[in-house]
Parts: C-alpha cells; sequence; structure tokens
C-alpha cells in the first residue's frame, strides 16, 4: 500500500505519527483517527498472540496506572488519577492493541530508548 | 574542444549511442551512460553552474552526488544534479539560481558585495530594525531559491513497495561486495544496494588500488550477480536508517521500503576539499572527481593540474592521471616527513616535481578558470610561508588532502561514533545489535584489509542471524592518517570557501564562534553549515576541524551534529501518498443514489444529508421530508450506527459498569437509553440497549463513536475479566428506522410480528421476521413519531428497502437524510453527541442527570460525578426560541450567547421548524440564565444580537403522545 513518511522530511500529513502521541487522557473519545494506510510503521512490536509486526499495526493507549479504590480515596486522589500523567520518561507499562486481531496487551517499553523490553497479555505477565 | 579520451577500459559510456541536448541553449553531445556533467567537460564546458550566495562560477567538485552548484532544470524537473544525473536524449538543461542566464548571470555583482553579506546575514536583517523586515522578506523570497517550480506540471505518481531481506549491504565498493559474499555463501538472503549507475564503489575509478589483483574486481562482481541469495541494485540510494533496521531505498522513479533484518554499511568515504583562496574556481576539484571523469567517462577534465594531497592515495592518483593525458605540474603534499612510494618513485622518474611540506595559498584565475596555484611551504603553526610563494601554472588543482566516512546511517542507527586521532577520521566505537560496519567507513583503507573487512562484517551479519559461520578476525585501521588535520588556510581576501551550498568561508566560522556560537549545534545553525543540498558531506568535518582549533580542542570533543533521515534530498514525489481517503459505504449505498441522494460525510460513513429534487432547493427538500415524517411515514437508514452484541452471565452488570445507567432490572423485550461517560465524568456516547435474554444484550452507539466504544469495551473486557463476549456486529447488519403516525400499517404488511400497541408497547424490542429476513426490530421515538428501527443482515438490506417503499407507496413514504433527521429530533431536544456536547459536558450539565443512576456500585465516571455534583454547573443546556420574525437574521451553530459584553455560552443547535413555525435551538448558557421564560442574547453574523427565549423542552409533543402511540 502506498503512503506518505509522515514525520520523516517534514512534509505535512495530518496523520502524521498521530499514534506516538500520549492518548491516555481520560477521554477515550480522543484516539486517534486509526487509519491504517495513512500510517508508516517503522518499529516492530511483538504481539503476544501474532508475533512481531511493525508498529503501524498497532494502537498505543497509554500508560497503565492503578486505579485508586473510588469508594475510599480521596477527591484529590481520584483527580489526581484522572487528569494528571507522569510525562518523565523510564520503564513504562502500556497499553497496547494490535488493531487487526483485537487484541489487547501490555508492553513494559524503556521511553528514554524506546526499547520494547517484553509484551504479554494483561494479568499473564511475570509477577 | 573535446575532451573526451580514445576508450578506457571499463568506461561507462556507449560510443555508439550518441545523444544530442542542449545546455542554457547551446547544443551538445554526449553518450549514453553520460551523465549531464561528464557530457558538458567533455564537450568543452568549464562554468556548469552558479553558487547560491554569491553567485560565482562553478564547475565540477565531486562527481559524487554532492555536485550542488551544478545543479539544472529540464522543464518541470528541477535541481538535477548534473554529476550523477544521466544524460536522455532531448534534454533542454539550464543551470538554476541565475539571473539572466549562466554567462550574464546579474546575481555575479553579489560577489563584490560579499563583505556586506556577513555570517548570519539573514538573522540580523530580520532582527532589527523591525520596521525593514517586509522589505528584506520580499528581497530574500526573490533571491533565494534554486529550481523553479513549475505549478503546470502532471502529478508525479511515484510506485512504493515493501521488499525484505536478511542482510541489506549498503555501498557496493570492495568491503561492500565482499560483505555481501560472505552473508550469501553464510546462507542469509542478501540485498546489496549502491547509489552509483555501477557496482564497484572505488575499484571503477582507483584502478591502481595498492595490491589489487587485476580483473579482480570483474570477478568479485560476476560472483555476486551469479549468486542464487543475492539481489544486486545499482543506482539505488539507501537514503535513511529507521528503526529495527527499516531502510528506504530511493530509485530515480521508484522506493522501495526495506525491512532488513541486519545491515552491513559499507558507505565509504567522502574526498574533502582543501579551503584555500578560490578553492571554488572551475578547475579546481577533488582528484577523485577527476578520476571519476577519466575512468567512468573517458573525459580529461584539464590538460594539466597541480595535485594536493595529504595521503599516498594522492600519489597513486597523481600517477594515474598523469599516465590519463593530465599533465602533472607539481605534486604538493602537505606532510613533511614522509617515505616515498612506488607511485611517488615513477612519478618523479616521469620528471614530475614533488614538494613536501607544501600547501597552497590560493588560485588564480584566468579566462574563468583556474590559471594557476600560489604554492608556499607549511610553517610549524600550520600556516603557510607566504613569503616563500612560488606560483605554477596549471589549468587545475586537484585536491586529495583526505575523507570525510559517510557515516549518516550509521549515526541515524544509534551508532556511538568516536574519533580516531590516528586515522583523523570518526569510526564506529559501539555499534547497535544487527548494525556492522566495513571498510573506508570504518577505518579501513587498504584494499586487502577493505576486503577482509568486508568479509567479516558480512559473517558477523550472518552469524548474528543465527547463520553458522566462523568468526573472521578484527581487521586494522589505517596506519598512516588518510586525511590531513587541517587542511584550511587563512587569507586576507577570503573567499576560501568550506561550504559550497552556502557559499560559507573561513572567516564566516571565525566570526561566528566570536559571536557566541561556538558550538557545533550553533554553529551549524548559525553559518547554515551542511544546511544546503549536500547536507554537509564536503563542510561538516572542515567545519569541525575549524571549531576545534578555535576552541582548542580535538574534533572528537567538538563533536559532530546530529544525522536525521533522509541524509540526502529525496524528491517529494517519492513521499507523497495517492491522495487515498476511504471512506464506508452503507448496504443501501445503490438505493440512496437512486433516489438522488445527496451524500454527506459522517465519520468515515458516507450518507445522505438529503434527497435532491429537480427545480427543489435543499432547504425545501429537507422540510418536505420532514413533513412527511409528521404528515404520514418516511424512512432512514441508520445502518451507520455502532451495532453490539454482548452476552454471558455478566453482561448486564459489565452494562452497568460501562454506562451510567441501569440494565440488569430490564425486562426482556425491552429497550433502554444508555449515556456514556469516560473517567472525568465527561459525556462521551450514547445509544440504545435491548434486552434480547437473561444474559443477552443488543445495543447500538453512535455513528462516530462505535470503533472507539467497541475497542474501549474489549480493553476493559481484558482488564476487568468478566463472563462476557462481546461482538461488533456494526457491518455485519443494516437498519432503518421507519417513522411516522403510518409507519405501523406500512411495517405490518411485510411482517408477521405483532405490531399492536399492547403486544409492541413503546421502548419494546422483538425478534422476528420482516420482508422474509431474519431481524430485530425496536420501538424507538428520536424522530418524535411512532417509529419502529429495524435491523436485518447486510445482504438484506436492499431487499428490506424496496419492500417497505413498496408497502408505503400508498402512504407516500419518503426516505429522508441526516438533516430532516437532525431538524426532527431537534423539535424534540433530543441531543446529539459532540453536537450538543464538548469535550467538557457532563450530563448535568447536559440536562441528562435522569440517565445517571448513582445509586449502583460502580460505572466509568461515577467517582468523578460525585466530584461534580458537590460543585456549582458551569453552564446548562438549554432550549430556546426565536420571537417570529425574519428567518435571515437567524443565529448559527457555534453563534455565542452573550451577557454584558461577555461570553456566556453558545448556541449548539438551531433549525427552522415548520412544525412550530419558528425557529428553536439549543444552546449553553450560564446555570442563572437557565431558567424557563428567561430571555438572553445571541451575537450572530455581523455582529447583531438577536433575542431568544428559554422554553421547556421538548418543543413539539412535550408528553409524547405521537411515539408512544398508545391510543392505535
Amino acid at each position: 500500500m502506498d503512503s506518505a513518511y509522515p514525520g520523516m522530511c517534514g512534509a505535512g500529513n495530518k496523520y502524521g505519527f498521530a499514534f506516538l502521541c500520549d492518548l491516555s487522557c481520560p477521554s477515550f473519545a480522543t484516539f486517534a483517527s486509526t487509519n491504517l494506510s495513512e500510517r508508516v510503521g517503522v518499529k516492530l512490536l511483538r504481539c503476544p498472540i501474532n508475533g512481531l509486526r511493525p508498529v503501524s499495526e498497532f494502537q498505543y493507549a497509554g500508560e497503565i496506572r492503578p486505579m485508586p479504590d473510588p469508594d475510599t480515596c480521596s477527591d484529590a486522589e481520584w483527580a489526581d488519577y484522572v487528569f494528571n500523567r507522569n510525562g518523565a520518561t523510564g520503564i513504562k507499562k502500556e497499553w497496547w492493541l494490535h488493531i487487526a486481531s483485537g487484541i489487547w496487551f501490555v508492553a513494559e517499553r524503556n521511553t528514554t530508548t524506546d526499547e520494547i523490553l517484553r509484551t504479554y497479555i494483561h494479568g499473564e505477565g511475570p509477577a | 574542444m573535446s575532451a573526451r579520451l580514445p576508450p578506457v577500459p571499463g568506461e561507462w559510456i556507449d560510443r555508439s549511442v550518441d545523444i544530442e541536448f542542449e545546455f542554457e541553449g547551446r547544443p551538445f553531445r554526449g553518450f549514453a551512460g553520460d551523465t549531464v556533467t561528464s557530457a558538458l567537460i567533455a564537450g568543452g564546458a568549464g562554468t556548469i553552474g552558479r553558487s547560491f550566495k554569491y553567485h560565482r562560477p562553478r564547475g565540477v567538485l565531486s562527481m559524487a552526488n554532492h555536485d550542488i552548484n551544478a545543479m539544472m532544470q529540464d522543464g518541470a524537473r528541477m535541481n538535477l544534479r548534473g554529476d550523477v544525473v544521466p544524460l536522455r536524449k532531448g534534454m533542454r538543461l539550464n543551470a538554476v539560481n541565475t539571473l539572466g542566464g549562466l554567462e550574464a548571470d546579474r546575481g555575479r555583482l553579489l560577489d563584490g558585495l560579499s563583505a556586506f553579506l556577513p555570517v548570519g546575514f539573514y538573522y540580523k536583517a530580520f532582527h532589527s530594525p523591525k520596521g525593514l523586515f517586509p522589505f528584506w522578506e520580499r528581497m530574500f523570497r526573490r533571491m533565494t531559491g534554486l529550481g523553479r517550480l513549475e505549478f503546470s506540471s502532471p502529478r508525479l505518481r511515484t510506485p512504493k513497495r515493501y521488499d525484505f531481506c536478511d542482510v541489506l549491504v549498503i555501498g557496493a565498493g570492495p568491503s561492500g561486495l565482499a560483505a555481501a559474499l560472505a552473508a550469501a555463501d553464510a546462507g542469509a538472503k542478501v540485498c546489496i544496494v549502491d547509489e552509483n549507475a555501477r557496482v564497484g564503489g572505488s575499484l571503477t575509478y582507483q584502478r591502481d588500488a595498492g595490491n589489487l589483483i587485476p580483473g579482480m574486481l570483474d570477478v568479485l562482481i560476476a560472483r555476486i550477480v551469479a549468486h542464487a541469495r543475492v539481489s544486486v541494485r545499482a543506482a539505488t540510494c539507501a537514503a535513511g536508517y529507521f528503526a529495527d533496521h527499516w531502510v528506504p531505498l530511493i530509485e530515480d522513479r521508484r522506493m522501495t521500503k526495506m525491512r532488513a533484518r541486519a545491515i552491513v554499511v559499507a558507505t565509504g568515504v567522502a574526498e574533502q576539499p582543501a579551503v584555500f583562496r578560490n578553492n571554488d574556481l572551475p578547475g579546481v576539484m577533488l582528484v577523485s572527481a577527476a578520476q571519476r571523469l577519466v575512468h567512468r567517462y573517458a573525459v580529461k577534465p584539464m590538460e594539466s593540474a597541480v595535485v594536493l594531497t595529504a595521503n599516498d592515495e594522492g600519489y597513486a592518483a597523481a600517477l594515474d592521471l598523469h599516465r590519463g593525458g593530465i599533465r602533472v605540474t607539481a605534486v604538493l603534499d602537505l606532510r613533511r616527513d614522509i617515505s616515498a612510494t612506488e607511485a611517488a618513485k615513477q612519478l618523479g622518474a616521469a620528471g614530475v616535481p614533488i614538494r613536501c611540506g607544501y600547501g597552497i595559498y590560493e588560485a588564480r584565475e584566468a579566462k574563468g578558470r583556474v590559471g594557476a596555484a600560489v604554492a608556499g611551504p607549511l610553517l610549524d603553526s600550520g600556516d603557510l610561508d607566504v613569503a616563500r610563494q612560488e606560483t605554477i601554472g596549471c589549468e587545475g588543482i586537484l585536491m586529495g588532502v583526505g575523507y570525510a566516512p559517510a557515516a549518516a546511517l550509521l549515526y541515524q542507527s544509534g551508532a556511538k561514533m568516536r574519533f580516531d586521532g590516528s586515522v583523523q577520521q570518526f569510526v564506529p566505537d559501539q555499534l547497535p545489535a544487527g548494525v556492522f560496519a566495513a571498510g573506508r567507513v570504518n577505518g579501513v583503507y587498504d584494499i586487502d584489509d577493505r576486503l577482509r573487512d568486508g568479509a567479516r562484517a558480512g559473517t558477523a551479519a550472518a552469524a548474528f542471524l543465527g547463520f553458522a559461520s566462523t568468526a573472521h578476525p578484527a581487521v586494522p585501521r589505517a596506519q598512516s592518517s588518510p586525511s590531513h588535520p587541517y587542511p584550511i588556510f587563512d587569507h586576507p581576501k577570503a573567499k576560501n570557501f568550506v561550504d559550497f551550498d552556502e557559499d560559507l568561508q573561513l572567516k564566516d566560522f571565525i566570526h561566528a564562534a566570536q559571536e557566541g556560537f561556538d558550538n557545533i549545534e550553533l554553529l551549524k545553525r548559525y553559518t547554515t553549515v551542511g544546511m544546503g543540498p549536500s547536507q554537509g558531506k564536503h563542510s561538516n568535518m572542515n567545519a569541525i576541524r575549524i571549531l576545534a582549533k578555535l576552541l582548542r580542542k580535538s574534533p572528537g570533543e567538538v563533536g559532530s551534529t546530529t544525522s536525521r533521515p533522509f541524509f540526502h534530498p529525496v524528491p517529494m514525489s517519492h513521499l507523497a501518498g495517492r491522495g487515498f481517503h476511504p471512506y464506508r459505504q452503507t448496504p443501501l449505498h445503490s438505493r440512496h443514489e437512486k433516489a438522488g441522494a445527496v451524500f454527506m460525510q459522517a465519520g468515515i460513513w458516507l450518507r445522505p444529508e438529503y434527497y435532491a429534487f429537480p427545480n427543489k432547493s435543499k432547504q425545501d427538500a429537507v422540510r418536505e421530508e420532514a413533513s412527511t415524517v409528521r404528515s404520514s411515514v418516511g424512512m432512514i437508514d441508520v445502518g451507520t450506527l455502532g451495532k453490539m452484541e454482548i452476552s454471558g452471565p455478566d453482561a448486564a452488570a459489565f452494562l452497568e459498569r460501562l454506562y451510567t445507567g441501569k440494565f440488569g432490572n430490564m425486562k426482556i423485550g425491552m429497550t433502554r437509553y444508555a449515556l456514556m461517560v469516560d473517567e472525568a465524568g465527561v459525556i462521551i456516547d450514547d445509544g440504545v440497549v435491548a434486552r434480547l435474554g437473561e444474559d443477552r444484550f443488543y445495543f447500538t452507539t453512535t455513528t462516530t463513536g462505535s470503533a472507539n466504544v467497541y475497542r474501549e469495551m474489549t480493553r476493559l473486557n481484558v482488564l476487568w475479566q468478566m463472563q462476557v463476549g462481546i461482538v461488533n456486529a456494526t457491518g455485519a447488519y443494516a437498519a432503518i428506522n421507519i417513522a411516522g403516525p403510518r409507519s405501523r400499517e406500512v411495517l405490518g404488511t411485510i411482517t408477521q410480528l405483532d405490531l399492536s400497541a399492547n403486544a409492541f408497547p413503546y421502548l419494546g424490542v422483538r425478534e422476528g421476521c420482516v420482508a422474509d429476513a431474519a431481524a430485530r426490530v425496536m420501538r424507538v421515538g428520536f424522530v418524535g413519531e411512532l417509529g419502529y428501527e429495524i435491523h436485518v443482515a447486510a445482504d438484506a438490506a436492499c431487499h428490506l428497502w424496496d419492500a417497505l417503499m413498496k408497502s408505503g407507496q400508498a402512504h407516500g413514504i419518503r426516505p429522508f437524510g441526516v438533516e430532516a433527521q437532525r431538524l426532527l429530533r431537534l423539535e424534540k431536544a433530543h441531543i446529539i453527541i459532540g453536537q450538543d456536547t464538548d469535550g467538557l459536558t457532563t450530563p448535568v450539565e447536559a440536562a441528562m442527570g435522569w440517565a445517571v443512576k448513582m445509586d449502583k456500585p460502580y460505572f466509568v465516571g461515577q467517582r468523578s460525578l460525585k466530584i461534580i455534583g458537590k460543585k456549582p454547573a458551569k453552564s446548562q443546556l438549554v432550549g430556546f426560541m426565536l420571537e417570529a420574525g425574519d428567518a435571515d437574521a437567524a443565529p448559527k451553530e457555534c453563534h455565542l450567547v452573550i451577557r454584558d459584553g461577555g461570553i456566556a455560552g453558545r448556541v449548539t443547535s438551531i433549525a427552522f421548524s415548520p412544525a412550530l413555525g419558528r425557529h428553536v435551538g439549543l444552546a449553553f448558557v450560564a446555570p442563572d440564565m437557565a431558567a424557563d421564560g428567561s430571555r438572553f442574547f445571541i451575537r450572530v453574523d455581523g455582529g447583531r444580537m438577536v433575542q431568544a427565549r428559554v422554553v421547556p423542552t421538548p418543543f413539539y409533543d412535550p408528553d409524547g403522545a405521537r411515539q408512544k402511540a398508545e391510543a392505535a
């Protein structure tokens, strides 16, 4: 499939690398338009079910953050959970979706070096 | 005068094919296999381009794809690099960047004004005084740019393709060829690419390289070409490195997106110019450029030349060219103490004077090109002893003072490079996994060593991929430095160019450093060194050396600038896609077309906005569609709604966690409105949930929200681990909403379902047969009339549509579009998510609190809504009505509600209601403006204020008697 190379040369493209943006804001209605043909995946990512696939087949859905108990936490703690994100780089657990097959999984990624350390189905990862 | 030599062994030209072309209006001829430049030089041309800034005459520099001053325009094709673009019949070429032609270029006057164009001139000019900004902007826009863009040229579609290999070898010189062969012999599938028209690299012009056995190149190439596991691609540039060994391969009219499992970078080096006054005169070129002209194209670029060198290769080249017919009038060696090589002895024997410890102070011009070289001995300081200068007559000066590694791909791959003082070159220190370097880019220079280094790298790449092979030992780097540490000489009259793209002189760097831009990245941006079309291939290394000397540091301490893809310009046509914008059609699309639908985009769907009739305006068509629904019966394709099925013991519980409402207490056979909020309590979707069984639900989502809702449901299912199965049936089902007082009769004739009010009440759902198709039928009231939403398998949609049209004919049934539906639902004040809500709207603000059941254990957004509930609302969605009056001044969506000169809200929906005879709408207003009967002002186009009155909703049929239709 032909496609433009957003981000590579500064060529304007409205879908340019949208999938690398942080989509973890509270409203999942803001998920980027997932138009496969418009996107270019240069990185490879290992889906626990489908194996190594180009990143254009995947969607990133934010860092996995434990939800505080809504019945016991304070308003401030809840607001922090809903609105604040830790932007510092480091090793993070992230939600990823293999779009074509609908497989959700966890990727442990070093966001400083953009290295994927491992991927696994939620709940089946290392202890 | 022809500079074409008699046939040269290994030449790339085909003398049997004559090619005629035009350059600057003059006829020229060359051979097939020539480049534009080689044919021009063969035809006696001296000046073939003008420089960018000062419009100085320029000739050949590298013949290696770096000759950015020999750029041509051929019709719509612009910025063709003469040194590499193959000659084609009928080319009508002009040099770019001239004012009135190459010879008479009026821009040459700028050369005399150069003292007034200091480094950073643009920045300074734009900075102050500010009033002159427009003047400078106009002038720079006129003066800058290279080729002329032809707006009338047709769109070029450049094919793209994907490819895969085990080992991608970049560079098909001796080390690359050896690497490819070794990797393939070990069992790997290999692709080897080279930007040159033919493979062989430096061996195609450095014919006397070291101890190379004559004919060995041909043997190597023959083995490669014959190898079953090797694909050889010449004229193919690997223009960048992206993650996980993904390399775009650029050909003239194609791009290949190559995914390799390992790569070997054998890209060699770029020979570097020496810096001395007038080092840009036509006739001053890299010694390798002259060798390329002689051996590839059989062109003699000059009758006589001075060779300036600092390495043993320079002597071999001088001897080679001397034998090729160029009279070498002197060899000047920047080194003082050298042991004479075989080539040096032979040159001496041929009577060529050799001066060690000599450099060139300036080139003197005669008849538009080099007439003489002014040479002098080097002092201990590294400067030239001007007092002892001597003038050596020559037509050309050949520079062979050192190299810079073509390491852009290595940098991009994440390789750590270090400056090796003994090789005087940046060499790979740490390479990322799967990336290997070989040959001169790896600092290995001796020809035998390069072959061994290539074999080592190729074997290592194969072993990395698991192919069995024996490890090769590391190959030593060059013993003596092939590059001079500082081949740069000051001159009081300057014009000693470091960067030929941007006409940067030595003094520009000194001034930039003095002005505080003394970090390599700052220096680059201030001087623009390396930012032109050559991307620093001939200038970055000298810039680093200059800065290092100014700072008294080593080049390694100064470091190099960041290399980013693409390191070589790639035409936009190679990168542009096809303008491919996919959209979805419903299964009923053909029926809409036949009925004259005017389509609109709704998310990725095409939906009928309205159905056009000849001699009827859009407004009339929409109003007629709406009134048909109110008075009789109409139908609309609602197949774009998201359609989901959820089943399992936890189905009801799952929905109650997902939506704000309760579903566990629903009776089988009933439907219920469902509202979805996000974690922040903001409305994001809505739909209708139908209970088909104890643990089986069918529900709809908004058209644009379906993909995201389904996706989030699957994620929550992974997270919550509940006993449910979720199916997205959006594409599998079609849906038609038939609405209007006659809808029961129309539907009744094509189904056995009992449609009586008692058997099938408002908000009921039934499964049965409609028009011979299995259907789910829901009684809905979105448009405020008796109505049925009929869901059938997509392939039964057209049959159902036709059956309804036929059955409704007697009642004047008409299809209606999105526009009429918007009007009808607005009369009922039913909100559309995303139109009447935005990214901050909570259920309270949207007056949807009735749909939120806080007495549940948990739902997404519940905790946030608890907090929001404790705070005063910021705005309130209300229904409003305009006084009957002129419709022309009616507000539009998004017009602002104004109070005391400030913004107090906005209109979200507005339309003229035929049923009510006036404009009705929804608007956000401040909570204290929301009481029934309150009046507020809306500012419309042109600034006029229009008064509106808050009224209770729904505007039409407030009790819902029509949609409930109990009496029937």
